[in-house]
């Protein structure tokens, strides 16, 4: 009788804990759906929206200029970007901690045009198939593949930076630029715009190395690849472009006669000489080409004697300025150029043949002879001389355009890697290459390498002396001392 | 609330473990710093990032405490007894430990303005890991908080905490071994390679989803989202809610 007066008495507590218990658990359950709902729904929503660029020159985002490009192109427009990679997770101190952001930036800012995806090709081996049909484009694992209608352009991450030029010598690839969205920009608008051009670099010349100029032109939507000089030279049919890049040696008599030849059926070609190397030098074989297009290199080199253009004292570093037909090809009128050589008119009677002067010095400049014990003789009196000068013929419906620099300091990889990409010269040159193939007539993005980010501190502080106060300090005294303290707490408290 | 966080905040430094974690705390923050700086390039950002790495010893050693030493004097009757709200109760409990963190953190500003003395560059990526290592703080703090709830030994809880940690820490690591492993064993059943490829994918990506170290790499180079921070604090505030129906338990349970 009296247990089932007890169990009467505990079935309200019972009823009461039960209920408690549910309360319980339901808003423990409603607060963890809540929570995990708001935030998926959050971060798809007003993710991108919320999401803030601070970094130093916008690492992280694409410039307006990407934007305004990217806008320009029709709605319907798809455009992939793959990463041939897992997606990196880890990108402390490792280059593509300036693509991937970067990229996501382009998804987001895209309106859907641009997507970017990373699929490792050893776990997807399709995905090479998919962008790559008929296995042209060589595509590679750690790769990013720039896919539109079919076609593909491959970017490597080694290529979206510039390295300095110094360390590249001594086998260190020391970056000094993020050009990361220069060259997505780029690729994305040689994909849209249906130009594609081969480039040929003729080598076996001594010439310089041109891996900084072939990027550029891979930028602006050309294939570029090496000529060597031999006895069966020949320039192939789809050669768009021939460059001569700073040779230190003339041409041979049978590249002298296939270059004719190329001049005569119409091709375009561009040749800088320097006279740094090459003081005995005079190129009569390129000369004779160059004859063809009413053109000559003189042997000599440029000394600028007006002081607010030379740029060092002995004058052959100094400022030139473009002349008044190419002020759009840069917005700086002033360029570096060193150790020039004067690009002059020869006295070809052709008049088809039309030449334009496109650099030239001040009108105090000389030209001298330095012999090969350095002796500097004098030879022209001063007058303004051409650094740069361009040739065509008129009234051809294909005509021969060449441009030919007396200096190195617009094609080089030593400028280049020095100054960046977004140095007046890259900028002159860039716009000659559009000019000579047509390029102009395509869309084209100008977009500004960015800086990396320099944690250096300044270096006569650090010192021995001073490393060893701070390891003494921050890691002897300060903890010791704290230890300490913690030491005395613990006696004083510890029988209370 | 205010009283119970000051309570706590300076029984940390009525025992031993306040100076211990900060001289803990000193001793690691000054190791890295020194080794960056004899390299001639200190980036905050990246000894804030390593920071984060020591969560896992010491939060245990700073939340260990907080309830499980009530619980073991068995002062954790006071909370029921007196008219204080028990959520009050955990978040002053919360924010003593979160104090705490702070003032270990004062060892980073110093290296910061040591940094700045030097001509170097505290940029707004060294900002972003800062925010970023309060608000992952708070999350863990949540966890620690937790796992002394549980229990009443504070070793017991400091393991269980020490493990959680461990575990977010590792997650990126634990799920692709989930993947791919359910991805190898969905193919051994002879599904097509690139659907289980696809399968382990998403298990990948679903679990990482929820590794918050994973969603706030990006402020260390100064980009800025305001949904991973939320991410962080929502998982606190869901923490000390278990955390306070750990203790309300007491009030209708039996045990």
């Amino acid at each position: 009788m009296s247990n089932a007066k007890n169990n009467k008495k505990s079935e309200p507590k019972d009823k009461r804990k039960q209920s408690l218990k549910l309360y319980s658990i339901g808003t423990i359950i409603i607060l963890v759906v809540i929570v995990l709902v708001s935030n998926i729904l959050f971060e798809k929503v007003l993710g991108k929206h919320m999401s803030f660029d601070f970094s130093l020159s916008n690492q992280n985002s694409i410039s307006q200029e990407s934007i305004d490009f990217i806008k320009g192109l029709p709605d319907d427009t798809k455009i992939r970007i793959v990463g041939l990679m897992d997606r990196p997770t880890s990108l402390n101190n490792n280059p593509m901690r300036y693509i991937v952001p970067l990229l996501d930036d382009y998804a987001n800012k895209s309106g859907g045009k641009i997507t970017v995806e990373y699929v490792n090709p050893e776990t997807y081996p399709s995905i090479l198939k998919e962008l790559d049909r008929e296995n042209v484009y060589d595509l590679k694992k750690d790769q990013f593949a720039v896919y539109y209608q079919g076609k593909v352009i491959a970017v490597e991450p080694y290529d979206c930076f510039t390295y300095d030029s110094t360390y590249a010598q001594q086998g260190y690839m020391f970056p000094t630029a993020n050009a990361v969205e220069y060259s997505f920009t780029n690729a994305i608008a040689n994909i849209t715009s249906g130009f594609t051009a081969k480039a040929y670099f003729v080598t076996g010349l001594q010439c310089d190395e041109s891996t900084q100029l072939k990027h550029i032109m891979s930028s602006l939507g050309f294939e570029t690849a090496d000529l060597a000089v031999s006895d069966s030279f020949a320039i192939p049919d789809d050669c768009d472009l021939l460059i001569i890049n700073n040779p230190q040696t003339d041409i041979s008599e049978k590249v002298k006669t296939v270059m004719s030849d190329y001049i005569n059926n119409g091709g375009d070609f561009i040749v800088a000489v320097n006279f740094y190397n090459n003081v005995g030098e005079s190129y009569p074989k390129l000369n004779a080409v160059l004859n063809m297009m009413n053109l000559n290199i003189d042997n000599y080199v440029i000394r600028e004697n007006d002081a607010t253009y030379a740029l060092d004292q002995t004058g052959f570093a100094a400022l030139i300025t473009r002349t008044d037909n190419y002020t759009l090809f840069s917005s700086s009128s002033q360029f570096r150029s060193s150790y020039s050589r004067p690009v002059r008119a020869y006295d070809n009677p052709y008049s088809y043949i039309k030449t334009d002067a496109v650099l030239t010095t001040s009108s105090t400049a000389t030209a001298v002879q330095i012999d090969e014990n350095n002796n500097v003789h004098e030879f022209e009196n001063a007058k303004t001389y051409n650094v740069a000068m361009y040739a065509t013929y008129e009234g051809m419906s294909d005509p021969p355009c060449c441009y030919v620099f007396g200096t190195s300091d617009f094609t080089s990889d030593s400028y280049i890697s020095s100054y960046g990409y977004n140095d007046a010269n890259v900028q002159f040159i860039r716009n000659c290459i559009r000019d000579i193939t047509g390029l102009n007539d395509y869309n084209n993005v100008q977009i500004q390498s960015k800086p990396l980010d320099d944690y250096s501190i300044d270096s006569t502080k650090v010192t021995s002396s001073n490393a060893s106060v701070m390891t003494i300090v921050f890691m002897v005294v300060v903890p010791l001392a704290l230890v300490v303290v913690a030491a005395v707490v613990y006696n004083k408290r510890k029988n209370l | 609330m205010l009283a119970v966080f000051k309570r706590e905040f300076l029984s940390y430094f009525r025992s031993p473990v306040g100076y211990v974690a900060i001289a803990l705390f000193s001793f690691l923050s000054g190791y890295i710093f020194i080794n960056n700086f004899t390299t001639g390039s200190v980036n905050i950002a990246s000894e804030v990032i390593s920071l984060r790495s020591f969560f896992v010893v010491i939060v245990p050693i700073i939340t260990m405490g907080l309830f499980a030493e009530d619980k073991k004097r068995g002062t954790e009757i006071l909370y029921y007894t007196t008219p204080i709200d028990l959520f009050a109760v955990v978040m002053g409990k919360f924010l003593a430990a979160f104090a705490l963190y702070g003032i270990m953190f004062v060892n980073v500003f110093i290296h910061m303005i040591v940094t700045k003395a030097c001509n170097g560059i505290v940029d707004i990526g060294a900002w972003g890991s800062v925010i970023v290592f309060f608000f992952l703080a708070a999350l863990f703090i949540s966890i620690g908080i937790l796992a002394s709830a549980i229990t009443d030994s504070q070793i017991i809880s400091a393991i269980f905490c020490f493990i959680m940690i461990l575990v977010i820490q590792l997650l990126s690591t634990i799920s692709s071994l989930i993947g791919s492993t359910i991805g190898a064993f969905l193919s051994v059943l002879g599904v097509k390679a690139e659907t289980s490829n696809a399968v382990g994918e998403a298990i990948i990506n679903g679990i990482n989803w929820l590794d918050p170290f994973t969603k706030t790499a990006d402020f260390r180079y100064g980009v800025f989202s305001v949904a991973p921070l939320i991410f962080c604090i929502s998982f606190a505030i869901v923490f000390l809610f278990l955390t306070f129906r750990i203790l309300e338990k007491k009030r209708w349970s039996n045990g």
